[in-house]
């Protein structure tokens, strides 16, 4: 199988205005299949929001190779579709402009665009707000306008950010459901960030498992839990104490760091 | 798919509440705490008047000023003394104004234009931004003379002096503005895919309307400052032909009643732009959780 994405060698440092550097990122290989669901799992500054951005074009690497279908990454793409760590919607526009802004800009056939995004406002129980601008909703409907403005892109490749991070853990399960489902039959690709050990497992194919200073893989896993997953099952539990176990040495030396 | 939902914009706007009429707008609108300041003003300059602190000459009553502008205003309100300004007002007005305005939205769109065009891009920033950083610490009024030179004693003049300045003083707010747009609205307005002129018409443009509006009040300002300047010497007739008149002859009454003209068309040029400002940057308002 070849990879989508192909990342060889990736360094990522900072320079501050200061002169001081930062390593965000080093020695990161990493490989992306078609359809496959990867989770970036590790401790808050391990360099995740930086791969992630270095995947979608915003920043380019300092050392190594980064292809996707064998072209070098030069800059941003409709085709990978980010979902930002903070909402980062456009405060000027209404929820609905906002989620109709890359249709638009793309030129894509208004009713194709137009039924899509109104069956994710749906899904994400937004068509109400839909002429709300972003700050006159709760911070969660922040996130879930946010979400669903990079889905009604319909990109192939889908870079998360910790998309369902601040919201209730009602909403955030039904939409890890709605989510797959979606990313399922839409037969997406998919890098995803969590802190979540539970989200990690019910979502992932493959589990990226990273640690800090400076940032860098630890380990892959292959996730070979059957789907549909169930949260409950001892198949799972036995994942969650594994996952915990290789996650928690690096967030407590980080904390007495 | 429901069907309301093709549409221009996003369909099945709920219906918003009537607005009131426009009259009772403006009353509702009218703040009593804003006249307290002004009418201490006035009580302090009738007092002044009143115990003569000044000789009557140099401070007249507040309504003698208001008796010279009904004057100014209609002949037929003249006190029998003829005057040269008598009945003059209206042309006046529409002089000061038209030269205020016209220069205001020519200066205005200029600077707005290369403003956006040098916060975008380095090259234009490197070309346009040193000569007009130069410029920039010349006292505009020190162009008058080269301007009466030029275009003779003509509206040109006036204009040239008050797009000049206007220009200035609002193109700095606009460079600051497109410069200090949040590099992550145009990363995802890229990852979205718009093209760069999309990013600056789309995201730049509006992200940048906040500095570009406070740029806009300073330079409505600054146009009446320069179009009284201009009237004093190049140009025979408006608010400020009639102060400077009024100055030579020693009619103090004449020139207070010309500055509260200019106080209140002032005033009402900036009240416009406020007005629009509370339209268009509603977001911007939403997120500061202030008004405008
Ligand atoms: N623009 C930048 N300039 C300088 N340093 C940066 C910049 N962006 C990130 N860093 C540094 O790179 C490191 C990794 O940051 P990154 O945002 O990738 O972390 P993260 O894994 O996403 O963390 P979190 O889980 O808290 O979001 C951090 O030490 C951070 O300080
Ligand atoms: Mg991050």
């Amino acid at each position: 199988m070849t990879a989508l994405v192909e990342g060889r060698g990736l360094v990522k440092r900072y320079t501050g205005a200061s002169g001081q550097a930062t390593v965000a990122l080093t020695g990161v290989d990493i490989d992306l299949h078609e359809g496959q669901i990867t989770l970036l799992i590790g401790p808050s500054g391990c360099g995740k929001t930086t791969l992630l951005n270095m995947i979608a074009g915003f920043e380019q690497p300092s050392a190594g190779t980064l292809t996707v279908k064998g072209e070098a990454v030069r800059g941003p793409d409709p085709r990978r579709g980010v979902i930002f760590q903070d909402p980062n919607l456009f405060p000027w526009l209404t929820v609905w402009e906002n989620v109709m802004f890359g249709p638009e800009v793309r030129g894509e056939d208004r009713r194709t665009a137009e039924a899509r995004a109104t069956e994710l406002l749906r899904m994400v129980k937004l068509w109400d707000f839909r002429n709300h601008r972003p700050y006159q909703l709760s911070g969660g409907m922040r996130h879930r306008t946010a979400i669903i403005r990079t889905l009604a892109n319909d990109p192939e490749l889908l870079l998360a950010d910790e998309p369902f991070t601040g919201l209730d853990e009602h909403t955030r399960r039904r939409l890890q459901g709605d989510f797959l489902t979606l990313v399922q039959r839409t037969r997406k690709t998919v890098v995803f960030v969590t802190h979540n050990i539970e989200e990690a497992l019910f979502l992932a194919d493959r589990l990226v498992v990273m640690s800090p200073s400076p940032g860098r893989i630890k380990q892959i896993i292959d996730l070979d839990l059957p789907r549909p997953r169930d949260i409950l099952s001892d198949a799972f539990n036995h994942w969650r104490a594994r996952l915990y176990n290789l996650i928690t040495p690096d967030v407590v030396e980080e904390e007495t760091a | 798919m429901p069907p309301e939902a093709v549409g221009q914009s996003a369909p099945g706007l709920s219906a918003q509440p009537a607005r009131p009429s426009w009259p009772a707008r403006i009353v509702g609108a009218i703040d009593p705490l804003a006249f307290v300041l002004p009418l201490g003003i006035l009580v302090a300059w009738t007092g002044m008047y009143v115990f003569e602190v000044m000789p009557r000459v140099l401070l007249p009553s507040p309504w003698d000023v208001l008796r010279t502008i009904g004057e100014w205003i209609n002949p037929d309100w003249a006190r029998g003394r003829p005057a040269y300004f008598t009945g003059t007002w209206l042309n006046d007005a529409l002089g000061s104004a038209y030269r205020a305005l016209v220069g205001f939205v020519i200066g205005a769109a200029a600077a707005v234009a290369l403003g956006v065009w040098v916060g975008w891009s380095r090259t234009a920033e490197r070309f346009f931004d040193p000569t007009v950083q130069l410029l920039r610490p010349m006292p505009r009024t020190a162009l008058l003379p080269f301007a009466i030179i030029f275009f003779g004693l003509t509206n040109a003049s006036a204009l040239f002096l008050v797009i000049y300045g206007v220009f200035l003083q609002v193109y700095v707010q606009v460079v600051t503005g497109v410069k200090l747009v949040g590099r992550d609205w145009k990363r995802a307005a890229a990852m979205l895919g718009a093209s760069p002129r999309q990013v600056l018409w789309r995201v730049v443009l509006p992200g940048a309307l906040p500095h570009i509006f406070g740029g806009l009040r300073l330079g409505v300002a600054y146009a009446w400052t320069l179009m009284i300047l201009a009237e004093m010497f190049a140009v025979s007739g408006g608010f400020g032909y009639i102060l400077w008149r009024g100055y030579e002859f020693m009619r103090m009454d004449i020139v207070l009643g010309g500055m509260l003209m200019l106080g209140i068309f002032g005033f009402l040029s900036d009240r416009v732009i406020v007005l629009i400002g509370r339209r268009k940057l509603a977001w911007a308002q939403d997120m500061a959780g202030n008004r405008l």
